[in-house]
């Protein structure tokens, strides 16, 4: 029984996903300038420290 | 943490639906995604200041002095951070779905299950034996120091100790997620008092300057060299955060809510710990977390911060035990969600309870016991980066995420991605011959490359490579339509 429960309620929610008139879906994607701004300033960081350290 | 109540009288039941919406591997919907911003961020400080940062400061400072230790957790967290606040979080809040479903594009819809099983059973043994460890010996310091007894690290007394922990911990993980969220609640602030107290501790009794003419705990190795091999225990550390985050950050309102709390709550925060984990394992010249709090703050303080971080370690277990609860439970399919919170509980800390009776050879060798993890978890990492972000500009196709039938584009052969497998082999090669897991020996190249940056590398290009060689060739993983349901705020 919970396994065709389970079965059931994963059809509602796969069908409110792919429903254009359903509130549920997807999210949006990370933006990639997210991404690069902490690569940037991960990377200043690491080149300030490896500067504090060594030079 | 987050999930419904367990009452009494439900504690032995199986997983019910209500239940499901929320905890297992259906796609969430919008009221299930309960986190701001700021909640999840307050969730990973509290993961983040754990007993665990203490150990791996502890570690670092074994191989390189103060301003190292700062530079290298900086590095090595940075890295490795980055990829767990992608790889795991962005595919589970983007589709709602749980990180062992997410693994599906990657490595197949059985590849996926059987990753996500092996490493979550076997890195929350591994820590929780760690863990429980490290309450035995905080136990029997304040034995030793209060009561005058000779309590040895590798007695009868730690490992029964450690038993006691690892039961405990099943106790707590079989009364359910609010009885979680309950302990941290107190333990969480708890610690980050501590780590106050320790870092203020340390400046006004030794001060910055002496801080840094201190030497490193090992002082016979090469600086280059030590400096490299605490970087690589930094990325090692990182990446041992990828089974607990997916299924946090799925409950998140946006990918940003989902990524930028790894940044600032996982990262800053574990930084601050294992940095004053450094300090402190510098300035008592012990790497034993246990052995540095009443040196520094006397017999009451001290004994009342080591008392603390001993059960400390039990809300460290049962959070990464009920990380592997999750995985292993939806990665067991039908059989797992059948089975009761206790009887899981109970398997995942199985190991534990036999690992707790080899204390000093468990918990002597942090740094190999990272290195394992860091073999897998690289290459992982650079598979799923691969797949989500570039090969699939983060796009899935959800219904057959959950399609297990052999025309699914994620049914690969016989439900495995063999490509994915092999990267992930061939990383775990480089790893190897980079830095010998066994005896944790680098060779020469180690020292300008690490090993698990490169071994991510290698992984990365040539499940790339391979992907686009064999994969999208042979029609399979729905790479070549890319299809996408449902994107309806893109």
């Amino acid at each position: 029984m919970m396994d065709k429960d389970f079965r059931v309620e994963l059809e509602r929610r796969l069908d409110l996903y792919e429903d254009p008139e359903s509130e549920e879906g997807v999210l949006g994607p990370l933006p990639a300038g997210d991404i690069a701004i902490s690569v940037v300033v991960l990377a200043l960081s690491s080149l300030g420290l490896l500067g504090w350290c060594f030079l | 943490m987050v999930l419904p109540v367990s009452t009494t009288s439900r504690r032995f039941e199986r997983t019910a639906l209500t239940e499901a919406g929320s905890t297992s591997d259906l796609p969430l919907l919008k009221k299930d995604r309960i986190w701001s911003f700021w909640d999840f961020s307050a969730a990973n400080i509290g993961l983040a200041i754990a007993t665990w940062a203490f150990l791996q400061g502890g570690a670092v400072a074994y191989y390189v002095g103060a301003k190292e230790a700062v530079a290298s957790i900086v590095i090595g967290y940075g890295i490795s951070i980055v990829f767990v606040a992608l790889v795991p979080c962005i595919p589970a809040v983007r589709y709602g779905i749980e990180q062992f479903v997410s693994l599906r594009s990657s490595f197949g819809t059985a590849g996926g299950r059987a990753v996500m099983l092996v490493l979550s059973a076997l890195l929350a043994a591994a820590w929780a034996a760690v863990l429980a460890i490290m309450c035995g010996h905080a136990f029997a310091n304040v034995s030793n120091e209060l009561l005058g007894t000779r309590i040895e690290s590798d007695s009868l007394t730690v490992k029964f100790m450690g038993l006691t922990a690892v039961v405990v911990s099943w106790l707590i993980l079989m009364r359910g997620p609010k009885s979680i969220e309950t302990v941290n609640k107190v333990v969480s602030p708890g610690l980050v008092l501590v780590t106050l107290i320790m870092l203020a501790l340390i400046f006004t009794q030794i001060g910055w300057s002496q801080l840094l003419e201190l030497p490193p705990l090992a002082a016979d190795f090469d600086r280059h060299m030590a400096f490299m091999i605490a970087i690589e225990l930094n990325v090692a550390g990182g990446l041992a955060w990828w089974p607990n985050v997916g299924n946090l950050a799925r409950l998140t309102r946006s990918a940003r809510a989902a990524y930028w709390p790894n940044m600032i709550g996982l990262f800053l925060a574990s930084v601050i710990a294992a940095v004053v984990g450094a300090f402190s394992a510098l300035a008592l010249g012990s790497d034993d977390p246990t052995q540095w709090m009443i040196p520094l703050g006397g017999f009451v303080l001290g004994g009342l911060a080591l008392v603390f971080v001993g059960f400390a370690n039990i809300t460290s277990i049962v959070a990464q035990g009920y990380a592997a609860l999750i995985a292993v439970r939806g990665g067991t399919g039908n059989l797992g969600r059948r089975l009761p919170w206790p009887v899981l509980g109970g398997l995942i800390l199985i190991p534990a309870v036999v690992l707790v009776f080899f204390p000093d050879a468990t918990y002597n060798n942090y740094g190999r016991f990272v290195s394992w993890g860091a073999i897998v978890l690289g290459p992982l990492c650079a598979i799923q980066f691969v797949d989500f972000f570039i090969l699939r500009r983060q796009r899935l196709d959800i219904r057959a995420m959950y399609d297990n039938r052999p025309d699914s584009p994620y049914h690969y052969t016989g439900g495995f991605n063999l490509v994915a497998f092999v990267s992930m082999a061939s990383g775990a090669v480089v790893y190897a011959v980079l830095l010998d897991p066994i005896d944790y020996v680098p060779v020469d190249a180690f020292r300008w490359l690490t090993a698990s940056i490169p071994s991510m590398a290698v992984s990365g290009i040539l499940h790339l490579t391979l992907t686009r060689a064999v994969t999208v060739p042979r029609g399979k993983g729905g790479l070549a339509s890319r299809s996408e349901t449902g994107a309806k705020r893109d």
